[in-house]
C-alpha cells in the first residue's frame, strides 16, 4: 500500500498555517467593523430616504449582491490602482502604486461587501424597535443621535446578534479568497507548502480543520453573548448585585 | 402658567384641533374628555410635539414656542419641560426599572450617574417598586411597568405632566393601582394633563374638566360643573352614556 496520504502531516501542518492566522483575523476583523459601521450609515440613508445617497446606496447595494466577492475582489485590485493612476494624471501627482498594501485591496473589497449585506439586517433590526420606546425616549428630550445610541441600537444589537454572528463566519471564511490579491493568508500559505512537498490534500485538511475550528469558536462567542443579553440573566445578575451592563 | 394658544391640526384635510386655546395654572389637574376621535390624545401629543400642530403657540413660563415656525432646540425644550406617561407605557425594554428612570437625568438632565441612581431609586419607592428596581419591564405587570413609567416622568421635575389614557391597557384591578399612583402625584401639586375614560377618577381627582368634541373645547369648568351641569348638548348627550349604568334599573 503506497503511502497516498499522510495522516500525521495533517496535524503537523497545521502549526505552520496557523502562523498566518493573525492575517485571517485581521482581514475579518477590519472588515466586519468597517462593514457594520458602513452598513449601518446606508441602513439610516434608507430608513430616512436621503435623497441622491438613497438611490445611490439601492444601486451599490445591488450590485454588490448581484455579483460574487471574487469578482469584486479582482476589481478592487485592477481598479484601485487605475484611479490612483488617474488621480496622478489629473493632479500632477506622483503617488506609488506599488506603495499600497495588497491587503487594502482584500480590505476594501471584503468591507464593502459586508456593508451591503449587512445594511439589510441593520435596517430591519433598526425597524423592529418599537415606535413607542422611541416616542419616550423623545419626549424625555432626547435627540435623534442619543435616541439612536441609548434606545435603538441597544435593542437592535440584540434582534441582528444571531444574523450578524452568521455574516462574521462567513466573512472569515470568505477571506480566504485574499490571495486573488496577492495577500498571504492562511490558504494561500496552504497551497505555498502544498507546492514545496506536493502533499496538496494534507495541506488542505489542516487547512480545513482550522477554519472549521474558527467558526465553531465563534458560534460558541456569539452563543454565549447571546446568553449574557437574556433579559432574565442580565436581571438575575443584576440582583446577586453584580452590576453588568451599567 | 402653561399658555396654548390657536392649536390647529389636521390629518388629510380632516381637522383634529380646530383652534383650540388653553391656559392652564400651576397645581391644576386638568382632565380632558370626550368620545374616541375627539382629539384628545393628539391634543396631548401636539404639546410634546410628538405630533406637532400645523399652527398655534405654546408658552410654558419663559418659554415661547410658534409651532409652525420652531427650532430644533426649541422642540427640545419644549419636550425637557413636559414628561408623558404612555397608554401602553412605553418603557426601554433593555433597561431595568431603575435605568429607565435613570435614562433621562443621565442622558438629557447629565446628572452623574450616582445622583441619577438615588432620584431614581427614591422615585421608584413613591411609586411603592422598591423591590423591583432591578427588574425589566417584562418582567413586570402592567401596573407595575405604568407606575415605573410615571416614576420615570415624575423624576425629569416637569412643568407639566402629560397622561395619555394611562389606564386603557389595564384590567381594573392593575388600573386601581396606576389610578392611586397618579391620585398621589396630584396632590403633590404637579401640574397634570390628564386624558382619561375613568370619569370617577376624573371626577375625584381633577380640579378641572374639559369636554373635548370634534376639536374644540365645547365645555370647560370645575368637575361639579361639567358633570353635574353641562351646558352643552354635546357633554349632555355624552354623560348621559355614563349615567345610564349608574341609575339603578328601577325606582319607586
Amino acid at each position: 500500500m503506497p503511502n497516498l496520504f499522510d495522516v500525521g502531516l495533517v496535524f503537523t501542518l497545521i502549526p505552520q498555517l496557523l502562523k498566518y492566522l493573525p492575517v485571517t483575523l485581521e482581514l475579518t476583523a477590519i472588515s466586519m467593523l468597517a462593514g457594520l459601521l458602513l452598513g449601518l450609515l446606508l441602513a439610516i440613508i434608507r430608513m430616512k430616504r436621503i435623497p441622491v445617497l438613497v438611490q445611490l446606496s439601492t444601486v451599490f447595494i445591488s450590485f454588490t449582491r448581484g455579483t460574487p466577492i471574487l469578482v469584486q475582489l479582482y476589481m478592487s485590485y485592477a481598479g484601485i490602482p487605475l484611479l490612483l493612476k488617474y488621480y496622478n494624471y489629473y493632479h500632477d501627482t506622483g503617488y506609488n502604486v506599488n506603495s499600497i498594501p495588497s491587503i487594502f485591496y482584500v480590505l476594501l473589497a471584503l468591507s464593502l461587501n459586508e456593508a451591503a449585506y449587512s445594511s439589510e439586517v441593520i435596517r430591519a433590526a433598526l425597524q423592529s424597535v418599537d415606535k413607542g420606546q422611541i416616542e419616550a425616549a423623545q419626549s424625555l428630550g432626547m435627540t435623534y443621535g442619543q435616541v439612536l445610541r441609548r434606545i435603538i441600537l441597544p435593542e437592535a444589537f440584540v434582534v441582528a446578534l444571531p444574523t450578524l454572528g452568521n455574516a462574521l463566519i462567513g466573512l472569515m471564511k470568505g477571506t480566504s479568497l485574499a490571495f486573488v490579491c496577492s495577500v498571504v493568508e492562511m490558504t494561500a500559505q496552504s497551497r505555498i507548502l502544498a507546492g514545496n512537498n506536493l502533499r496538496f490534500f494534507e495541506s488542505y485538511c489542516s487547512l480545513a480543520l482550522i477554519y472549521w475550528g474558527l467558526t465553531i469558536l465563534i458560534e460558541r462567542v456569539i452563543a454565549y453573548l447571546e446568553k449574557r443579553l437574556d433579559i432574565d440573566f442580565r436581571s438575575m445578575r443584576k440582583r446577586k448585585g453584580d452590576v453588568i451592563f451599567d | 402658567m402653561i399658555e396654548i394658544r390657536g392649536l390647529t391640526k389636521s390629518f388629510q384635510g380632516h381637522t383634529v384641533l380646530n383652534g383650540i386655546d388653553l391656559t392652564i395654572q400651576q397645581g391644576d389637574v386638568v382632565a380632558v374628555i370626550g368620545s374616541s376621535g375627539a382629539g384628545k390624545s393628539t391634543l396631548l401629543r401636539s404639546i410634546n410635539l410628538l405630533e406637532p400642530a400645523d399652527a398655534g403657540t405654546i408658552a410654558m413660563d419663559e418659554l415661547m414656542v410658534d409651532i409652525s415656525k420652531r427650532s430644533r432646540s426649541e422642540t427640545l425644550e419644549l419636550r425637557k419641560s413636559t414628561a408623558m406617561v404612555f397608554q401602553q407605557f412605553n418603557l426601554f425594554r433593555q433597561k431595568t426599572a431603575l435605568e429607565n428612570v435613570m435614562e433621562g437625568l443621565v442622558v438629557v438632565k447629565k446628572m452623574p450617574k450616582d445622583e441619577a441612581r438615588k432620584i431614581a431609586a427614591w422615585q421608584l419607592s413613591r411609586v411603592g417598586l422598591s423591590d423591583r428596581v432591578h427588574h425589566y419591564p417584562k418582567q413586570l405587570s402592567g401596573g407595575q411597568q405604568q407606575r415605573v413609567a410615571i416614576a420615570r416622568a415624575l423624576a425629569m421635575e416637569p412643568k407639566l405632566l402629560l397622561f395619555d389614557e394611562p389606564t386603557s391597557a389595564l384590567d381594573p384591578e392593575l388600573a386601581g393601582e396606576v389610578l392611586d399612583t397618579i391620585r398621589q402625584t396630584a396632590v403633590e401639586g404637579n401640574t397634570m394633563l390628564l386624558v382619561s375614560h375613568e370619569m370617577d377618577f376624573v371626577r375625584k381627582v381633577a380640579t378641572r374638566v374639559l369636554f373635548l368634541d370634534k376639536g374644540i373645547i365645547v365645555e370647560d369648568g370645575t368637575p361639579q360643573e361639567v358633570f353635574a351641569h353641562p351646558k352643552s348638548d354635546r357633554t349632555k348627550q355624552f354623560l348621559a352614556n355614563y349615567y345610564r349604568d349608574r341609575e339603578p334599573d328601577f325606582s319607586i
